[in-house]
């Protein structure tokens, strides 16, 4: 029964997934992203569902199967809601490919990712065989509590007992969960169960991150991030010595894209790539403590976006609808024209001034006699149509026949709105709101830190960080400026241990002085935000080694490795996403002539 | 030109840099002997833990008496072991319980344990015995 609960909970995360993405991810390429991505969630889904059914209910397998079918049946009936119109789905395709390479060298770059895999493979096969228990943190604490849990029939109070002599008691259950349950499935505690999850959550890793920017930018961007992430040689040693801190960076990792991918929704829909973002993180949380503070950073880092970007709007006299001051979240209004004279079109003019573009697509066009319905469609394929325009980072010419092409585009909005005869003006512009985003995203981390809340109040012995005992001490540590140093010296030094990281993270600073960055423009909110989350929990980082009880050199030497190991499939996805690579064109203008193609 | 250098020489560097530290550690082959062989050192701690479960309860808590001879470290191995072999009993250090395994120790040398009752008494071979005391 457990084995079929866990494949529900894949289902009802594939399910969910389909029922965000669906409508943008239609091109089947898109198939292992969505299986990916739903196998980390499901996993997730899985240890949440049976840890609340143990608390509500004792280990029953029968209600947790109960329990799974009931989640499948209210996400199905989400889906349905989604595809039957109830709810509208973006018709928007926002997943570019770019065609401009040199086969050649994409063969080659093919090749090489498969080296660097098949060695990672290599690697982590080899590091698990030689301490199949995995190490420290594994053993005596997931393990350890998987153990608990399954000896004692999915039973949670033994592991959670005051007399035990380890300080973890408030340590997440996911891993634990997850192990114990496919043990009592298999009925033996073999450690293959505990090696394979941790290996997988490891592949998983690099596969969100590539498939990630596979779907949002192309195939070189994916194939370099795969191999920057698996050259990080302690990311693949502590995946395999199955810490928890790679199936945390998993769900972290999977945040950060699905927020790059919800800056390229243009709808105003609830069920956006954002509610996704914010169940991973919420599941970062159910995995490790450190999750809660991720959460709290992107949701930061969102909420700040959300406000500048309301600064940066204004609102139509004529419509009433806000618009972008900036041309960055501008799309390309219809001509006036192309609706009513049916004259030809007036080509925006651009220019750049100080670096940003200023041009025609700024000046507010209001088509009172155009209905409301017709705007989401035809406003995103306006933009997409020209995205030759708003999308590029230089200056362009306008091809030509996109004067006909936009007159066409016009007429194609012209003829719904007579067609539907809505009473209301058409809004041709559509700045995009991050609240939206927040929104999304608190809507998926709320539900999920809840249920950590109530294993933390249920179960919980004291946090060493947050105890009463340690605060009344943090003031005389805050004001030690020695700390400052050493911490700051360590988060410094960290990257370039070559015995650790190898020369990742030399070799990926050289290339970037040397190239320079180029981050496609559509999603460079998405990246400003990961961007920005990543610097929060950095900065999180050293105020927990700030106000630490423990020794700080031994908290250092013990901890700081493996926080940038949770890290580190986020920091590779946010490079690859701005870096420049060499020829071929960028994502922006791959968009653009993708539009223009079809 | 330079950029494009720059980005194969990235990608060569990486996956070199990938090699080498895969060629770094043991061989697969000699990792799979340690693997089948049980011959890892928590493995080998677990073997050795697990013969005082035939003598111990079911569940309730055990107090874990270390050798004298372990330094802080090594002490601290063992104790995680003795916890992580013979959950779901909870094992102690520091508190005196009715069942308590001796590592590598005399009940001579543990002033509370000296001082006990011994109710039963298992001597396992290697150092390790398993008393239980009379708690009353």
């Amino acid at each position: 029964m457990i084995a079929i609960s866990l494949a529900i909970a894949v289902g009802l995360a594939y399910v969910l997934v389909l029922g965000v993405l669906g409508a943008r991810c239609g091109e089947r390429s898109n198939f292992p992203f969505r299986c990916v991505l739903s196998a980390g969630l499901g996993g997730g889904f899985f240890s949440l569902l049976t840890f609340l059914v143990i608390l509500l209910w004792g280990p029953s397998q029968v209600v947790l199967l109960l329990a799974h079918v009931a989640a499948l049946a209210a996400v199905g009936a989400l889906w349905l809601r989604r595809f039957a119109g109830v709810e509208s789905p973006s018709p928007v395709e926002f997943m570019p490919r770019t065609t401009r390479e040199d086969p050649a060298g994409s063969k080659i770059l093919l090749a090489l990712f498969l080296v660097a895999a098949f060695l990672a493979l290599w690697y982590q096969i080899t590091v698990f065989v030689s301490a199949p228990h995995g190490q420290w943190d594994a053993w005596s604490i997931w393990n350890c509590r998987a153990r608990f849990i399954a000896r004692t029939g999915l039973d949670l109070r033994g592991a959670f007992t005051e007399f035990l002599g380890v300080n973890d008691l408030d340590y997440p259950l996911h891993v634990p969960l997850l192990v114990s349950s496919l043990w009592v499935q298999l009925g033996t505690e073999t450690v293959l169960v505990p090696g394979l999850v941790a290996i997988g959550y490891s592949a998983g890793t690099m596969a969100i991150v590539c498939l990630g920017l596979a779907a949002i930018t192309d195939v070189r961007r994916a194939l370099l991030g795969g191999i920057l992430l698996v050259t990080g040689a302690c990311f693949l040693y502590w995946g395999a010595g199955q810490y928890a801190d790679v199936p945390a960076g998993f769900y972290l990792a999977a945040s950060i894209v699905l927020l790059a991918l919800d800056d390229c929704a243009e709808d105003s829909s609830t069920l956006r790539p954002a509610l996704l973002a914010g169940l991973a993180a919420g599941l970062s949380a159910w995995v490790k403590n450190e999750g809660m503070m991720w959460g709290l950073a992107i949701g930061m880092s969102l909420g700040l976006g959300a406000v500048l970007q309301g600064r940066n709007t204004r609102t139509d006299p004529h419509t009433g609808e806000t618009r972008a001051n900036s041309n960055d979240d501008a799309v390309l209004p219809l001509p006036e024209e192309s609706f009513g004279d049916q004259r030809e079109p007036q080509v925006p003019e651009i220019s750049r001034e100080g670096g940003v573009e200023k041009g025609s697509f700024e000046t507010p066009v209001s088509a009172p006699h155009l209905p409301e319905k017709t705007h989401a469609c035809e406003a995103g394929t306006a933009n997409r149509g020209n995205a030759t325009s708003p999308t590029v980072g230089t200056p362009v010419r306008r091809p030509a026949g996109a004067a006909m092409q936009q007159k066409f585009l016009g007429i194609g909005v012209w003829g719904k709105g007579l067609l539907s005869r809505s009473p209301f003006p058409q809004k041709l512009h559509y700045p995009r709101n991050r609240f939206l985003a927040l929104r999304g995203f608190a809507l998926g981390l709320v539900p999920v830190v809840v249920v950590v809340i109530a294993f933390k109040r249920c179960f919980q012995g004291n946090n060493y960080l947050t105890c009463w005992e340690n605060l009344s001490l943090a003031g005389s540590r805050i004001l030690d400026s020695s700390r400052y140093w050493e911490i700051g010296a360590a988060f410094l030094k960290e990257p370039f241990h070559v015995h650790d990281w190898g020369l990742v993270a030399p070799l990926m600073i050289l290339y970037a002085c040397i190239s320079g960055w180029d981050c496609p423009r559509r999603v460079r909110h998405g990246a400003a935000t990961g961007l920005l989350s990543v610097s929060l929990i950095l900065a999180g980082y050293f105020i927990v080694f700030l106000i630490t009880p423990f020794p700080l050199t031994w908290h250092l030497e013990t901890a700081l490795q493996r926080l940038f190991v949770q890290l580190w499939p986020a920091c590779v996805f946010l490079y690859c996403l701005t870096v420049r690579l060499p020829g071929g064109a960028s994502a922006p203008q791959a968009a653009g002539d993708h539009a223009l193609a079809r | 030109m330079t950029r494009s250098v720059a980005y194969w020489t990235l990608i060569a560097a990486c996956v070199l840099s990938t090699a080498w530290t895969t060629g770094s550690f043991p061989s697969l082959s000699s990792a799979f002997e340690t693997y089948l062989s049980d011959a890892d050192s928590i493995s080998k701690l677990e073997r050795r833990f697990g013969r005082t479960t035939a003598c111990l309860p079911a569940e309730g808590m055990i107090t874990y008496v270390p050798g004298a001879a372990f330094n802080h470290d090594e002490k601290g191995v063992r104790f995680r072991v003795a916890q992580y072999t013979l959950a779901p009993r909870v094992i102690s250090d520091d508190r005196p319980a009715e069942w308590v395994i001796c590592d590598s120790c005399s009940r001579a040398s543990v002033q509370w344990l000296a001082a006990s009752r011994i109710v039963e008494r298992y001597d396992l071979g290697s150092g390790l015995s398993v008393i239980r005391r009379d708690s009353r």
